[in-house]
């Protein structure tokens, strides 16, 4: 480039050429006075040309863009309590912002945190009614040895490992998995090695591989760790590696072990495992799902006992499987967030309406003395943005704080097999997007509205303004009502999530939840191969707690209600054709120690052992269900019973029916009530359960006690999932209260932003005023009427907000339909509660500016400018 | 206002047709713009009307482009100013314009026909 040229060398050449050309009219004959005249024409505008010099320069842009930040930064500084305002109002619109950005990023937009992991792949099996199961041992081996669509496919299947130790028992959650799982994930041990091929077969050694926090906290992250044996389930088990610190993976793992799968034996019949696959490059979804296809029609024919007649294969990428039971929240919260960044914008372009009406002569005499029309824009642009990146950064800070809180959207354990949720680059970038935007957004409408400044009028007249005219009136009404309407959308949708929330808290379990402990007793299976040696230690462990002080009641069971488990099973009854319900194994006294009523029949006794008849009881859903025509109480169940130890169950038995009991939440407060049947524990015991007592006071104090009842009947058997009833109640709807609070934080913001908005608009328009409201004070109006008038306006903007709202309220909350329990998204008291609520709002906040218009002293008033 | 009532019968120069001007001006010697100026519109026999104010732009933009460069220097009647001359690629560059202008225009004249294109 070549070297810069000062303008001042420019204006000596300029200087030179008029002087010559002077000379050279003189010589033609003019005087030295015409000759200079004629030069100075001759050349036209000398400053026109010294610019277009100056601005020929290519970093033209920059140093006005300099001076406009010096400019911007020093009037900012001169008004520290409006920046303050304005600054923090945006700070808080993209800090919420950014901190929901975050989640959506994590949840929705970014890849899982492994190589590739767009092209990880679960495999569903669809039955013919729909849903989605996993798939059978058996056929996964067929799958794997015959697609070719992928380079690597497993399976896995959650497990809980009993881990003893010198110390005593404990519980590791984790998954076993077929000996490829791992590579199609795409994650190596960080030290050690990964699963071999063969080590998924019986007969192969035991081994596993921790996770990185379970190695820290249960084993001391001791590096010698590597090559030790443990005990996991009773049996000797090598270690052979640890998971790198970065690997995450959906319910945060704890240990990793070998699958072992017969191919002699593995069924075809229960669909229990899932199957992950790397997908081949360059393969589309498509081409795989027809292959799996293909394969699944072979095996139908190939095994038609296995009943897959019907059923098709669904693929899913894993991200798509983690992703799809927030995206509606997430995206309908995220929205919601954008809203309250409007609101925030829509308020601070107010405040800069309101301002640039005062600055108004400032600008005019800028514009006078040869401001262009887009240099002023740039200006006031520059100013705005200088604002927002200010706000940007305030929204940083504190999306620090709120993106923890943000991230308990997403349930724990799908957070743990996401991308870490924080605030990174991509997030920044974002931020900064969003700032920019807002920048403009703010700047945009005062700064085209000083752009047409009509310099003639204000020069001439020192009137008091342009922008506090009509046209600049109509303009801040008309933002304050886009205030109130978006903040009513908020507060109608927060105000419905509100109203779902509170309906849990009527819902009927169907049980009494209060003063209940439960704790889940995991034994080694192991150990306990044999169903007398269960039910023994049920017994024990069931007299023991029955005789601790403050325990009303105890039993066990399989799994407990709120909890969302159930076994499953085929049964037949009447003759007439298989079908399949939840089954409960509960020990004598479940029903009166959770509170669940009879309503026929009669419940379980400790006479229904294994020596006597077998018996079942079903609840109400059932009967309605299967049968609804007949008296349920004597009718058998054809069922196959368990046996302890066994893989398989037993040839299917008759069960008779001898009680109805009330029906009770089984997946959390907000689950549908399902058909369920219970038997007695005695008659087909399973390995492990949670016991519950019923306790005369608070149940978390009893804790202690019921942890040393089982460590008394055996010392190596852990304890888990320790909590009361009531915990497991609220546990069962965190995601809706989660939700419900985030819209309603946001709603409150929004709230307080509409209120400010008009506050604003109010006092400004009474301070405009105050002469004219003087003159008809001296002219007899009542301090009363001059109220009124003044709040007719805050009526009138929020009266018409709330009419926009309204219908907007319409539009937007079909949205949120699935996210909403027992309550419609065109709730009518819920409208109206929350256009109660913003009235009010909107009344108290002109009301305080309209009191000091009442107040106007008309001495003062009329001296006033 | 630039223009003069004589004026109105002049041709205000096309930006492109002014570099090409300076640059064959600049083909007799180092001139500086008062001069270039001069010259043009004498070489025109006036017809062609340099807006002076609009030649400095046009040397600051050919001087950026390497075709000419500057230096102050003495004129004849012994007055500062600043000189300008061809550079080498300056004079590629005019003999690459001049023969698409040539061609442009003699392409007009003949659309034109040959009695207006005297006009």
């Amino acid at each position: 480039m070549i070297e810069r040229r000062t303008s001042d060398d420019f204006a000596h050449e300029i200087q030179a050429h008029l002087e010559l050309e002077t000379d050279r009219l003189r010589e033609k004959g003019m005087s030295e006075a015409e000759a200079r005249a004629a030069a100075h024409r001759a050349f036209g505008n000398v400053t026109s040309a010294q610019e277009r010099f100056y601005e020929s320069k290519r970093w033209i842009w920059l140093e006005c863009l300099v001076q406009d930040l010096h400019y911007a930064g020093r009037l900012l500084r001169k008004s520290p309590g409006f920046t303050t305002i304005t600054v923090l109002t945006l700070a808080i619109g993209i800090g919420a912002n950014t901190a929901m950005f975050s989640v959506v990023d994590a949840c929705l937009l970014r890849s899982l945190p492994y190589p590739d992991s767009d092209r990880l792949i679960t495999v569903w099996s669809r039955p013919p009614q729909g849903g989605h199961l996993g798939v059978a041992a058996g056929n996964f081996l067929d799958i794997q040895e015959q697609s070719r669509s992928f380079e690597h496919m497993g399976v896995v299947s959650q497990a809980n490992f009993h881990l003893s130790t010198g110390e005593g028992a404990q519980q590791l959650s984790g998954f076993r998995v077929s000996a490829d799982f791992l590579n199609a994930v795409g994650v190596k041990p960080a030290v050690g090695r990964s699963f071999v091929p063969g080590e998924d077969r019986p007969g192969a050694a035991p081994v596993a591989i921790l996770g990185h926090a379970a190695w820290r906290g249960k084993f001391g992250g001791d590096p010698r760790i590597l090559g030790q044996t443990i005990t996991l389930d009773g049996r000797k088990c090598t270690v052979i590696g640890v998971m790198p610190e970065s690997f995450r993976f959906a319910l945060s793992p704890e240990l990793w072990s070998q699958l072992a799968i017969d191919p002699a034996t593995a069924g075809r019949d229960i669909p229990n495992l899932l199957i992950f696959a790397k997908l081949k490059r360059g393969l589309s979804l498509k081409q795989a799902t027809a292959e799996m296809q293909g394969i699944l029609g072979n095996l139908a024919r190939a095994y038609p006992q296995a009943g897959l007649k019907g059923w098709s294969l669904d693929l899913v990428p894993w991200r798509e499987e983690m992703a799809q039971y927030h995206r509606e929240s997430v995206v309908v919260l995220f929205a919601a967030v954008g809203f309250v960044l409007l609101i925030a914008c829509v308020n601070v372009a107010n405040l800069l309406l309101a301002r640039s009406a005062v600055r108004h002569r400032e600008l005019a005499v800028r514009a006078a003395v040869g401001a262009g029309r887009t240099r002023l824009m740039r200006q006031l642009l520059t100013e705005s943005a200088l604002m927002a990146v200010l706000g940007g950064v305030g929204g940083v800070l504190l999306a620090v704080v709120l993106t923890p809180l943000a991230s308990t959207l997403i349930a724990e354990p799908f957070r743990a097999g996401l991308a870490p949720i924080g605030i990174d680059g991509r997030v920044l970038a974002f931020t900064l997007a969003i700032s920019l935007f807002s920048g403009v957004v703010v700047g945009l409408v005062p700064a085209w509205r000083a752009s047409r400044i009509d310099l003639y009028n204000i020069l001439k007249d020192t009137g008091r303004s342009l922008l506090g005219g009509a046209g600049g009136r109509r303009l801040r009404f008309g933002l304050v009502v886009i205030e109130v309407a978006l903040a009513l959308v908020l507060l109608v949708g927060a105000g419905l999530l509100a109203r779902s929330l509170a309906a849990y808290s009527f819902v009927e379990p169907g049980f009494r939840v209060d003063n209940v402990l439960t704790m889940r007793v995991v034994m080694p299976e192991a150990r306990y191969t044999e169903a007398d040696r269960v039910r023994a230690f049920f017994r024990q462990l069931l007299d023991k707690a029955r005789a601790v002080p403050g325990v009303r009641g105890a039993c066990m069971a399989s799994f407990m209600p709120l909890d969302g488990s159930a076994f499953s099973i085929r049964f037949q009854i009447g003759g007439r054709e298989r079908k399949t319900e939840p089954l409960q194994v509960v020990t004598d006294g479940y029903f009166e120690t959770l509170g669940i009523r009879l309503r026929q029949g009669r419940f379980f006794n400790a006479r229904d052992n294994e020596a006597a008849p077998r018996v079942a009881i079903v609840n109400e859903s059932f009967v309605k269900r299967h049968l609804a025509h007949d008296d349920a109480l004597g009718q058998r169940l054809i069922m196959e019973q368990w046996r302890t130890g066994k893989e398989k169950p037993g040839l299917p038995v008759p069960w008779e029916i001898v009680g109805v009991v009330a029906d009770v939440k089984v997946g959390g407060l907000g689950s549908a009530l399902m058909p369920t049947i219970y038997t007695p524990i005695w008659q087909q015991p399973r390995v492990g359960g949670v016991l519950a007592v019923r306790t005369e006071s608070d149940p978390a104090a009893m804790a202690p006690a019921l942890r040393a009842v089982v460590r008394d009947v055996d010392h190596d058997v852990p304890v888990t999932d320790v909590r009361t009833m009531q915990q497991a109640a609220r546990q069962s709807v965190s995601q809706p209260r989660t939700r419900a609070w985030m819209a309603a934080s946001f709603a409150v913001v929004a709230l307080i932003l509409a209120a400010l908005g008009i506050y604003g608009v109010i006092s400004y328009a009474v301070a405009q005023s105050t002469r004219e409201m003087g003159i008809r004070m001296a002219l007899g109006a009542r301090p009363r009427q001059v109220l009124y008038k003044t709040l007719r306006g805050g009526l009138m903007m929020a009266g018409l907000g709330l009419a926009i709202g309204i219908a907007g309220s319409f539009a937007l909350t079909r949205l949120l339909k699935n996210l909403l329990y027992m309550v419609k998204p065109t709730d009518a008291a819920t409208y109206a509660i929350v256009s109660a609520l913003l009235i009010a709002v909107a009344v108290l906040a002109a009301y305080l500016p309209a009191r000091r218009a009442a107040r106007v002293d008309p001495s003062v008033a009329l001296r006033w400018e | 206002m630039a223009t003069q009532k004589e004026d109105k019968d002049r041709i205000v120069l096309l930006q492109g047709t002014l570099d090409l001007l300076i640059l064959r001006t600049l083909i007799f010697g180092p001139q500086h713009g008062q001069g270039i100026a001069r010259d043009i519109q004498e070489n025109s026999r006036d017809a062609l009307l340099v807006d002076h104010g609009s030649l400095y732009p046009a040397l600051q933009r050919l001087e950026e482009q390497g075709w000419i460069r500057a230096e102050w220097g003495v004129s004849g009647n012994n007055r500062k100013a600043r000189f300008y001359t061809l550079t080498k690629a300056g004079r590629a560059q005019l003999a690459k314009e001049a023969g698409k202008w040539r061609r442009l225009a003699a392409a007009i004249g003949r659309v034109l026909g040959p009695d207006s294109a005297e006009a």
